[in-house]
């Protein structure tokens, strides 16, 4: 299960093309192809980085109109699901820079 | 095998490359155009064994980098594939043309346009008014002949099994001047099969040459038609795929894509799939495997075709 405080970043070995609005995407692992519209292409432009759920919920509620609930549960089914094919992979938690 | 004099060269025309071969090779088109530097250099030459092991072995494939493959069949034949420049072969003593031909210009010559960065298509192509129709598909899935049917209808071959396609200009390359059909496809076109060679000694499958009937230059590509086999089809139909569909279709059907991986070239060809399909039109089309089934997905290939501007074809 995942917490807002997890991090997650697309999986280098996926491959994806921006077509009219939607993200075409090949897993080079699986040899499976996926096409996100909408609400998961977005959500997928901000995987090439390693980003919180929390932050990815947030630029979700400045652009649609849904209760924070609903986005939250949302993302992380959807970010579920991405793990479960192996279309995205957690990213550690970068640690704080040493002080001088 | 033919051998030529001592030092004499030999120059073919090939998917838009230009070879040099140390031997005749009689399946080719003969070129006039005799660069300094060709493209493509195809020496004869014993090879010895690697120091190092392959990093990757599929099938007969052995990729020891992107720009070196070997493929090595049981019958001793040896292909080297290297730098996307050069095809050494290492043929045992009466190793015929023909079976050296299915290979040298099947999958070795399949991974030295991988290493050009050219992913050949696994696709034959026939050209109306010097426009082209390409068929793609899987191995089995009837594209050589469709394309032989649409031949009767007034097509020339440009190419059979691969197809090499700019995903810029829409420009398709030609192959060589022949096609491989099992002999009892030929016998019903009313191919004599009296000369013509096999493609190796275990299978009753032939090269065909399209006498009169090859298109020697490149021709805009307008339509790419995904044949796809179906026992339980009554009649031929047809679905334009949409282009997130096209991408993967393309994509998967790249020739040798499964080791491009190994090759470094798996990205590339994905680019190369978007790119292509945003240029050119994809079909599904499927068909039973009943021959008499053959005019009418001609008759609707070539509806399709003319719908993207193809220039003809004739109704029987």
């Amino acid at each position: 299960m995942l917490e807002l405080t997890d991090r997650v970043v697309a999986d280098p070995d996926v491959l994806s093309a921006e077509i009219e609005g939607s993200c075409v995407l090949m897993s080079v692992e699986s040899g499976n192809y996926f096409n996100l519209r909408e609400v998961a292409a977005e959500i997928w432009r901000n995987l090439s980085k390693p980003c919180s759920v929390a932050d990815l919920c947030r630029h979700l509620g400045q652009i649609y109109d849904a209760p924070d609930e609903r986005i939250e549960a949302s993302v992380k089914r959807f970010l579920a699901e991405l793990l479960d094919r192996g279309l995205v992979r957690r990213a550690e938690i970068p640690s704080e820079y040493p002080q001088l | 095998m033919v051998l030529g004099e001592a030092g004499e060269l030999f120059w073919y025309s090939l998917a838009g490359c230009t070879l040099r071969s140390q031997r005749p090779l009689p399946y080719l088109t003969d070129t006039i155009s005799q660069p300094d530097d060709p493209e493509v250099d195809i020496v004869f030459q014993r090879i010895s064994e690697p120091d190092t092991p392959a990093k990757f072995v599929y099938g007969p494939y052995r990729i020891s980098s992107p720009q070196l493959c070997d493929i090595v069949l049981p019958d001793g034949l040896h292909i080297e594939v290297r730098d996307g420049q050069r095809m050494t072969v290492d043929a045992p003593e009466g190793y015929g043309d023909s079976e050296l031909h299915t290979v040298l210009f099947g999958p070795a010559f399949a991974i030295l346009c991988h290493q050009r960065g050219c992913p050949p298509l696994h696709a034959s192509a026939a050209v109306f008014g010097n426009t082209a129709l390409a068929v793609a598909g899987d191995s089995g899935a009837g594209k050589s002949t469709t394309i032989r049917a649409l031949m009767k209808r007034g097509g020339h071959l440009l190419t059979d099994d691969q197809l090499v396609v700019s995903p810029v200009t829409a420009s398709a390359a030609p192959g060589f001047p022949s096609m491989k059909l099992w002999g009892n496809t030929a016998s019903w076109f009313g191919d004599a099969l009296g000369h013509a060679a096999r493609v190796s000694a275990e299978l009753n499958k032939f090269h065909i040459r399209a006498e009169g009937a090859f298109h020697d230059t490149k021709a805009p590509l307008k339509v790419i038609c995904v044949l796809v086999l179906d026992t339980n089809c009554s009649t031929p139909d047809a679905q334009k795929l949409p282009q997130p569909e096209a991408i993967a279709m393309l994509d998967r059907l790249v020739y040798r894509s499964e080791i491009a991986t190994h090759l470094g070239t798996r990205a590339a060809i994905f680019g190369w799939a978007t790119r292509l399909s945003s240029q050119i039109p994809v079909y599904c089309v499927h068909r039973s495997n009943d021959i008499a089934q053959l005019d009418g997905l001609t008759d609707l290939l070539l509806d399709i075709g003319v719908s993207h501007g193809l220039n003809g074809g004739t109704k029987p």
